[in-house]
């Protein structure tokens, strides 16, 4: 029989709410799942396992406040919690303890979900690493910055986890850790009680074993209703984007994209080769630019106050970050704005985008949480990507697979993602 | 505001009249419907956790925001959108744009701070404003002028408004 942590999020909430399963249960479940893997995954910067037990009797005793009532969650470090240790990766904010939910915090309790505890990030989302392993080989980088969340869903910990993501911080350790990520259109979900990276750019996802799953914790976060998934007229018209990055494709992903385009294509979809608008040629630049621009910026208290206490990476982010004349930003950002009116261009005859969620799988070793290159450049556009396992590589490691949509058209790009997954999975 | 382009005018300054473009007219609506969508969730834990500390403006204000359909909020932005990408149409063969600040003088209420008419649909636009004394109303309380430019050209409405603000004080 299925341990109630191995249910979907939209099942175990089904079950407490026919009354088979309470969330109290689910929750034990949760921490059962945690204390067997925890060690060798390590995905947990905060667990306080009495204080999640008492909100899910809480959850128990009231009636169901939204359609995800009792599901607990993990919440990527990066992000407040009030009376929960909140460290931001970083050993400056040891202990610290902020007063106030987050938003999307306060948003996910009122519709009656639990916080399970707070997951390992990268410093401040940026570069250097934590603690966290890939779950499915412990030798390998669950990818970051949200490594906590994807290593915790992808090994039924938690059926769902908060991320964030500035270049490629929610999508790749998803996909690397064989989950669905899914990163909203950029301001989205509010961001009152996240620390910030790069203002322009950071945005609020989920991670998830299920597309609906995400779909609907996604729209609890946003303050939005949740509702069903569109139906598709049929099999959806995809454009394969190889993406201005595929000088670093690696085998697996080249071959993992070439076989989920003859899975589709069999399945029904209309599969065609996609160019991006000229202006993507900068793209790349462009978010290295306004994230190292703004980084060096959002940090100026801890750059200031605490500078021995950050890596050395990301002192060197600040120094090229304090390098770049405001111009430089400024074209940046005029580029930014050139991609995102001109991406509409490319949707002339598809539905959605197909693009390789990393360069394939994830890398050997804990130093290097791997290469935003598969994503800086939808996040600098805000467009909505998913990414959903079903390949893996040489390495039996999983491969991800992108789906890309025009910015607002999140629920269609969901549909589409949930469709192909399916396919994948199957 | 007269008596102010009337300074500026004898310091040398060529006033045209202009009109928002069309789009402008639903500025005001957009502008409020985004900040109480957005006012609400910002203020998410506050409005869940401890609502009984909020006061009763802000909880009649950015309330209504909770139950505020998604498809009005995307809605405003598009106006938002709109609007900024026509601003630019109203400087040609101006240099800045000169507004009010306020209604009036400050009101001689401490309940209420003033209303935000003349500001709010530059802020959704999010161009840059300053706004310089000098001049005075009949209470002798301040009036500032307000001047306005195109989005990321900040330094030269702050060299426009050193320039009014050096006529209007002189």
């Amino acid at each position: 029989m299925t341990e109630p942590c191995d249910m979907s999020a939209l099942e175990a909430a089904k079950a407490i709410s026919d009354g088979h399963l309470t969330s109290e249960a689910l929750v034990r479940s949760c921490l059962s799942r945690i204390e067997t893997r925890e060690p060798e995954v390590g995905a947990w910067s905060a667990l306080d396992a009495d204080a999640a037990l008492a909100e899910a009797r809480l959850r128990d005793a009231a009636p169901a406040a939204g359609p995800l009532h009792g599901v607990p969650v993990g919440v990527k470090d990066v992000i407040d919690t009030a009376g929960l240790t909140t460290s931001y990766g970083s050993p400056i904010y040891d202990g610290h303890r902020p007063f106030a939910d987050a938003s999307c915090v306060a948003l996910l309790r009122a519709a009656g979900m639990v916080v399970l505890g707070k997951t390992v990030t990268t410093e401040f989302a940026n570069r250097h690493p934590g603690r966290t392993r890939n779950p499915h080989n412990p030798a390998h980088t669950p990818g970051g910055s949200s490594s906590g969340s994807a290593a915790a869903v992808a090994c039924g910990m938690v059926p769902l986890g908060i991320g964030t993501q500035t270049g490629g911080s929610v999508i790749r350790p998803s996909a690397y850790c064989g989950v669905v990520g899914f990163k909203p259109t950029y301001g989205r979900v509010p961001r009152t009680g996240l620390k910030f990276l790069s203002e322009s750019l950071d945005t609020i996802g989920v991670m998830a074993r299920t597309v609906p799953d995400a779909a609907a914790f996604a729209a609890i976060l946003e303050g939005t209703a949740v509702t069903a998934l569109p139906e598709l007229q049929g099999p959806p018209r995809i454009g394969i984007c190889r993406s201005p990055a595929w000088a670093e494709i690696e085998r697996e992903g080249e071959a993992a994209l070439r076989d989920a385009s003859a899975r589709l294509r069999e399945a029904g979809a209309i599969i065609s080769e996609v160019n991006l608008p000229r202006p993507f040629e900068e793209a790349p630049n462009a978010q290295m630019t306004i994230m190292a621009y703004e980084g060096a910026r959002e940090l100026a208290a801890e750059r200031e106050q605490n500078w021995d206490q950050l890596s050395p990476a990301l002192r060197q982010s600040i120094v090229e970050g304090l390098g770049i004349s405001r111009e430089r930003y400024d074209k940046a950002r005029s580029t930014q704005a050139a991609c995102r009116s001109s991406l509409s261009d490319a949707f002339g005859r598809i539905d959605v985008i197909m693009t390789p969620a990393a360069p394939g799988e994830a890398p050997l070793g804990l130093g290097s949480t791997g290469s935003a290159s598969f994503n800086r450049i939808w996040t600098l556009i805000g467009a909505p990507c998913v990414t959903v396992p079903g390949l893996s590589g040489k390495r039996g490691l999983p491969v991800g697979t992108q789906f890309v949509g025009l910015p607002g058209q999140a629920a269609y790009t969901l549909a589409c993602a949930h469709w192909a997954h399916a396919v994948l999975a199957g | 505001m007269n008596e102010g382009l009337e300074r500026l005018r004898t310091a040398g300054a060529q006033i045209v009249e202009r009109e928002l473009p069309k789009s402008f007219d639903e500025a005001g609506d957009a502008h409020n419907v985004v900040m109480v969508y957005e006012g609400y969730r910002s203020l998410a834990w506050e409005f869940l956790a401890r609502s009984d500390q909020l006061s009763d403006a802000i909880k009649e204000y950015t309330g209504p925001g909770r139950d505020m359909p998604r498809e009005r909020y995307d809605w405003a932005r598009r106006v938002q959108a709109t609007c900024r990408a026509e601003f630019y149409q109203m400087f040609l063969g101006i240099d800045v744009v000169l507004t009010p600040a306020a209604p009036g003088e400050a009101p001689g209420d401490l309940s209420f701070t003033g209303s935000p008419v003349f500001n709010r649909i530059w802020t959704l636009l999010g161009v840059p404003c300053v706004t310089v004394p000098g001049l005075q109303g009949p209470r002798g309380l301040p009036i500032g002028m307000q001047a306005v430019g195109p989005a990321g050209h900040a330094a030269a409405v702050l060299g426009a408004a050193h320039w009014i603000h050096n006529a209007l004080t002189r």
